[in-house]
């Protein structure tokens, strides 16, 4: 009796999960009935729409370049990762779409396999390396030239405030974040040279750096901020996805236990404008811009400019760039009213206003000269008149830690580029 | 460096990296001394994480939160138990279903509460606060209560009647069950203790910590305890040294990885094993080989 009741149990909390996961993580398809000039599709990863990120920033791009083309977007979202092989190939088989565009590095192998399959069918994805395919676009973006804004940006404040120190926390130590750490490297070492020549002052700011190993564990960032806090880091990049919001909540506590609202010591964030998750902390973020990653490759599927092969957005294309407040107020905007009156209460402020105030209040926190600083150096790499080095493997991250000052990193960045 | 910002640091540290693995841990020597194996905990730690921030933001109260996750690993405790104690099942394949739904439910449940993916920050009016807020990080309540928590169950387990009821269904359950000891009942009830522990756990992680619910948050502390759990001899104060010993070094490894002078002698990733290492060699070379109760893992069955 007892275990005929268990197993009827049993039965219906199965039959609840499979109903219930069917209602939350339904296929969503957008589509109104406009005259279009044609038609585009994304397709998110397994992170999905809401994630602030990636997929929201994709989603900014896409619809931009609908509006400005006259095109109609069809949105895939991806419950799972064995679901980017159907999903591409589905939208590729209709063969309606002008373009078929893949958010996020781990769709790599199903688009090459696809892009295979319809070679008539014109692909982008975002992040991923695919660089032997006539109908595939791989954008890529120019993380070093980024960070080195950052470092710029986080040596001055440190060399402003006569500290000596600044950190960065990073994921699991892969190449990728080589061109990070280098790009970062490479801006404190210019800081330096800036601050000497403005202010005629020697300064010798040390990197701490902490390669976490994790990418997941908050716990990991957080500890890691902390030690780099007590060993004096006045500024600490986060360049470790989940990890990094250990960073802010350490940066935050620190803050709240000398009783201060706004740093220094500050946060910054990556990938996306992450400023608003903890304002007053985080003085600025490095994004990774997808938006123009992918209007970019709409743009060229449209204009006929289309071509296979890799695509690196630089600070010159605007791939890359430290977060502004239209940032913010973008990424804001893009979300639907109800989550975006969630986000604002969960902050703590009543209104948008109210926070977009308290970020601009937190960027007044570092002097104009320093920000402008930034900018100079920014017009700089645009120019070609300063070249970051891109480093992509244990030995060249080496020289880059050796290098003394930020002309002898350049020199390295000039040697690889001729290679 | 200054030597005592760093010891400092690090048993600040230690203190509160050990609750989520000590509270596991005791739970799971409390589950296991019964006889009941549960390799569910990472999925429960992560489940109460979630739920725990959930029940926090509707009630507005983190203590409530606490409770609610506490309660969800009460639950899903009583599930294992129902499974293990008396429908007879496997200990193990229950365990690795609670794992696997936790993944799907947090990766699920973040986006359709919080209608954000990936993330969700956990407004700080409905976390913890600390006794003390120091510039090495807070001093969570939380801590004393892993203390407290640990020392009682150890002197239930060990010096009264009923603790000798729970030992004997994990040594003896035959020997028991003819004394007229419930043998079915007493698993249950440890087995569902275990989890609400590590219930409370898991809503530490979110509201108390790291103040943050991500789809990968409990990151394998679920495994480190009951590796924890079977270093210690099956002990909880044993357990919470090893708790506090793991916290310990494990921030201290962070600490000198971070450091420029060592990093450039000593790869990062050689330290980074030291916490499991040295974990092992004290924990383990206190008490020499472990021996878990004899009836552990095997279904009861009355002949």
């Amino acid at each position: 009796m007892k275990k005929s009741m268990f197993a009827l149990f049993l039965i219906g909390v199965l039959a609840f999960s499979v109903v219930a996961s069917g209602c939350i993580g339904g296929e969503k398809e957008t589509e109104t009935k406009t005259e279009y000039a044609g038609k585009i599709a994304i397709v998110y990863d397994v992170g999905g729409r809401g994630d602030l990120s990636f997929n929201d920033m994709a989603y900014l791009g896409a619809s931009k370049a609908a509006k400005d083309f006259n095109l109609e977007l069809k949105e895939v979202q991806s419950k799972q990762e064995s679901d980017y092989l159907p999903n591409l190939r589905s939208l590729a088989k209709s063969g309606e779409y002008t373009i078929i565009i893949a958010v996020g590095f781990m769709m790599t192998d199903a688009i090459k396999q696809v892009a295979d399959e319809f070679p008539d069918q014109k692909f982008a994805i975002i992040d991923g390396y695919v660089p032997d395919k006539p109908n595939v676009m791989s954008i890529l973006f120019k993380e070093n030239e980024g960070s080195a804004l950052i470092g710029a940006l986080a040596g001055l404040i440190a060399a402003n405030d006569g500290k000596d120190t600044v950190g960065v926390v990073l994921g699991i130590e892969i190449p990728v974040l080589y061109k990070f750490e280098g790009g970062y490297r490479f801006g404190v070492a210019w800081a330096e040279d800036y601050y000497k020549q403005k202010e005629g002052k020697d300064v010798d700011i040390q990197i701490l750096y902490t390669y976490t190993g994790s990418f997941t564990d908050p716990a990991k960032g957080k500890t890691a901020a902390q030690a780099q806090l007590g060993q004096g880091a006045w500024v600490i990049y986060q360049v470790a996805g989940a990890v990094g919001l250990g960073v802010f909540d350490a940066i935050s506590e620190y803050l709240q236990s000398q009783g201060k609202e706004f740093g220094p010591p500050f946060a910054v964030g990556v990938d996306s404008a992450q400023d608003w998750i903890k304002p007053g902390v985080i003085i600025a973020s490095m994004m990774k811009r997808v938006d123009v990653g992918v209007y970019k490759a709409v743009e060229a599927a449209v204009k006929g400019t289309f071509k296979g092969g890799i695509v690196e957005l630089g600070l010159a294309d605007g791939g890359v760039g430290v977060s502004t407040i239209e940032d913010i107020k973008e990424m804001l905007e893009s979300l639907p009213e109800d989550v975006r009156a969630k986000k604002l209460e969960e902050i703590g402020v009543a209104s948008e206003e109210e926070l977009l105030k308290k970020i601009e209040e937190t960027r007044k926190q570092v002097p104009d000269w320093v920000w402008d600083a930034v900018k100079e150096l920014e017009e700089k790499i645009k120019s070609g008149e300063v070249k970051v080095p891109k480093a992509f493997n244990k030995d060249e991250i080496e020289a880059i830690r050796k290098a003394k000052d930020w002309k002898e990193m350049m020199k390295l960045a000039e040697e690889w580029e001729s290679e | 460096m200054n030597a005592l910002d760093m010891i400092i640091f690090n048993l600040i540290g230690a203190f509160t990296a050990m609750v989520p693995l000590v509270l596991t841990s005791v739970g799971a020597v409390v589950s296991e001394r019964a006889g009941v194996v549960n390799i569910g905990y990472e999925g429960i730690l992560l489940m109460s994480a979630f739920f725990g921030a959930v029940f926090a933001e509707i009630s507005g109260s983190p203590w409530i939160g606490l409770l609610g996750g506490a309660f969800v690993g009460m639950l899903l405790g009583m599930l294992h138990g129902a499974i293990t104690v008396y429908l007879k099942g496997d200990h193990i394949i229950p365990g690795i279903g609670i794992n696997l739904l936790a993944l799907g439910v947090v990766a699920f449940g973040i986006p359709a509460v919080w209608g954000t993916a990936g993330q969700h920050q956990v407004p700080s009016t409905v976390r913890i606060s600390p006794i003390i807020n120091t510039s090495y990080g807070g001093i969570s309540p939380m801590i004393l209560i892993t203390i407290i928590i640990t020392f009682l169950t150890h002197w239930v387990l060990f010096r009264t009647p009923l603790g000798l009821r729970i030992r004997s269904c994990g040594e003896n359950p035959e020997a028991a069950d003819s004394l007229g000891i419930s043998v079915e009942k007493y698993r249950f009830l440890a087995t569902v203790y275990g989890a609400t522990l590590a219930g409370l756990g898991g809503a530490y992680l979110s509201l108390d910590w790291l103040g943050t619910i991500t789809k990968e948050l409990s990151s394998g502390r679920g495994f480190i305890a009951l590796a924890n759990m079977v270093f210690s001899g099956w002990n909880p104060i044993r357990a919470l040294i090893g708790g506090f010993l793991f916290g310990f070094f494990d921030n201290l490894s962070i600490w000198v990885s971070t450091n420029p002078g060592v990093q450039k002698i000593i790869p990062w990733q050689f330290v980074a094993t030291l916490p499991y290492l040295v974990t092992i060699i004290i924990v383990a070379g206190i008490i020499g080989r472990a021996r878990p109760p004899k009836w552990d893992g095997k279904p009861y069955k009355r002949e």
